[in-house]
């Protein structure tokens, strides 16, 4: 999981522009992923147009207004990353019975007890036996304080298409043909 | 790393049942160096399916396994048995007889992975066997897996389940999953069938001696346990002196006439442990039960369930989750052996292995 510092600089120059002339927007957005495995920067060009002045002329952009400045330092560690799947359901006490497999190190499956008040409302109606949940433990820090926090958010299957169904009847087809019975025992 | 010694001799008879504590697979040495493997699971040292570590440990050639078993298609039985399927590509196959209608292959082919991947190891893991090989057996009540002259004993190898009538349940299971022909439906994994009454339980006659294997079937009125012990066939049979107990310890397998009519007085028995979910297999109940009906019970791995995991991370999950407990909590085996002239079994240990 991806966890993002975004910075997004937004300036709108126009105003200053001289006349018959326009400058669009200048958009700088800096995403650091917080694993410093990348770092993306965006530059929108600086474009400028003249209607009734042919000649291109170069402008110096004026300082950046800021509109927008949200340089909110907030910084999320991965601690560990769980593929759950779940195993039965005790929908009247709201727990579900779990087995979880870890996506980070070499852990072994675990098996627990979940209560339904971990999982989203918008997941509620995917708690089914069989069903595909990630369970994703994070350390964020805000301002510089440090919280624990967790998600857990279930997997939405997409549906069979007709082209599956119809290999799955052709495989079922092709299966059968190469069983054989055994002789009944003498 | 398990030292498992040497291979038994030729006129040595053995049954080697391994458990990693979620899983079970069995060896067995009909004698003359004729060997079935009935279901899978994988050694957590070696990564590879148990009973090809064994063999390759004790020296067994590829060619002296004759059939693979995969008694049932649930996931604790069959880790490692399409890699099996392929080491011994000489042995026959067999599967259950419920799997032999449209509504299971179509099953088995819905959830073999590709088109959702993870939804059912078990599925998975048959569908790669049956796409591999040119033929697979299936087994009913009173089909017989194997019969061979051993050093001049006959031995037989049957199928005691499952029988005709329960296999009505597991169609009409495998149709609650299968995709409709409209489309539109979600994938979804399939929940393992419950009771189990589709699951292949098997009898060796050692011409002499005899072993029960019991899979997972569990007890119904009518076409669990009781419809084996009514049978006037299955009854017939020769008792055994070492039995693989059914459904890991637990009572939906048992059945008071298992111990009077099928097996012989204080018998051995093995069973490997179940936990997963909410299921912790054998309970201390169980075990009470057991031990009160032989004083020579062996489960393959006893060791602590207690989560396995550096602090951090356990002080998080353990936030968020409750009853936190270790899926493979330890590996053993358990091995009997027998020659002709040696009435008593001789029983080995490995690994997490203990008496009950």
């Amino acid at each position: 999981m991806n966890h993002l510092s975004t910075q997004i600089t937004t300036s709108n120059s126009s105003h200053n522009a001289p006349s018959f002339c326009f400058q669009t927007d200048i958009i700088r957005t800096n995403i650091t992923l917080r694993d410093n495995t990348s770092t993306t920067a965006i530059d929108k060009s600086t474009y400028e147009e003249t209607s009734t002045i042919k000649k291109k002329k170069k402008i110096v952009s004026p300082p950046p207004q800021t509109i927008f400045d949200h340089s909110e330092d907030i910084d999320a560690t991965v601690i560990q990353l769980w593929e759950g799947r779940v195993l039965d359901v005790d929908f009247q006490n709201e727990i579900m019975h779990v087995l979880l497999t870890a996506k980070m190190g070499s852990i072994s499956e675990h098996t627990a007890e979940i209560e339904f008040q971990w999982i989203s409302q918008q997941d509620t109606d995917l708690i089914t036996p069989g069903a595909v949940f990630y369970l994703t433990l994070y350390k964020q820090t805000r301002h510089g304080s440090i919280k624990n926090c967790q998600e857990l958010r279930f997997r939405r299957r997409p549906a069979w298409t007709k082209q599956q169904v119809q290999k799955i009847y052709a495989d079922a087809d092709f299966i059968l043909s190469k069983m054989r019975a055994r002789p009944i025992a003498t | 790393m398990i030292n498992y010694g040497s291979a038994p001799t030729s006129d040595e008879i053995e049954i080697i049942v391994f458990g990693p504590g979620y899983g079970e697979a069995i060896a067995v040495h009909v004698g003359a160096g004729h060997w079935i493997l009935i279901d899978s699971c994988i050694d957590p040292y070696t990564k590879f399916p148990a009973s090809h570590t064994y063999l390759q440990r004790i020296g067994i050639q590829p060619n002296q396994v004759k059939t693979i078993v995969a008694s049932h298609w649930h996931d604790d039985h069959i880790r490692g048995i399409s890699d099996l399927a392929g080491y011994y590509p000489d042995a026959e196959f067999m599967i259950s007889s419920a799997l032999n209608n449209r509504e299971a292959a179509a099953f088995l082919s819905a959830h073999n992975g590709i088109a959702a991947p993870g939804l059912s190891r078990g599925a998975n893991e048959l569908y790669k066997v049956m796409t591999q090989r040119d033929k697979i057996f299936h087994v009913m009540q009173r089909s017989s897996i194997m019969e061979v002259n051993a050093n001049g004993k006959n031995v037989k190898v049957a199928a005691l389940s499952p029988v005709p009538a329960a296999f009505s349940q597991s169609i009409a299971h495998f149709a609650q999953y299968l995709p409709r022909q409209t489309g539109g439906s979600p994938v979804n994994h399939a929940p393992e069938l419950k009771p189990n009454l589709e699951a292949i339980a098997i009898h060796i006659d050692f011409d002499g001696d005899a072993a029960l294997f019991g899979s997972d079937l569990e007890e119904h009125e009518s076409f669990g346990w009781t419809a084996l012990i009514i049978d006037q066939w299955c009854n017939s049979k020769p008792s055994s002196s070492a039995y693989k107990i059914a459904h890991h310890g637990s009572h939906s397998g048992e059945h008071q006439q298992i111990w009077t009519t099928l097996l012989t007085e204080n018998p051995i028995v093995c069973m490997t442990p179940f936990s997963q979910g909410r299921v912790k297999l054998p309970t201390d109940h169980d075990k009470n039960r057991i031990r009160g009906k032989t004083p020579n019970a062996y489960i393959s791995s006893g060791a602590t369930k207690r989560p396995n995991m550096d602090s951090t991370d356990l002080k998080r999950l353990g936030d968020i989750c409750n009853k936190l407990t270790r899926v493979n909590s330890g590996f053993g085996a358990i091995r009997l052996r027998k020659t002709k002239n040696n009435k008593f079994w001789t029983t080995e240990l490995f690994g997490n292995a203990c008496s009950l």
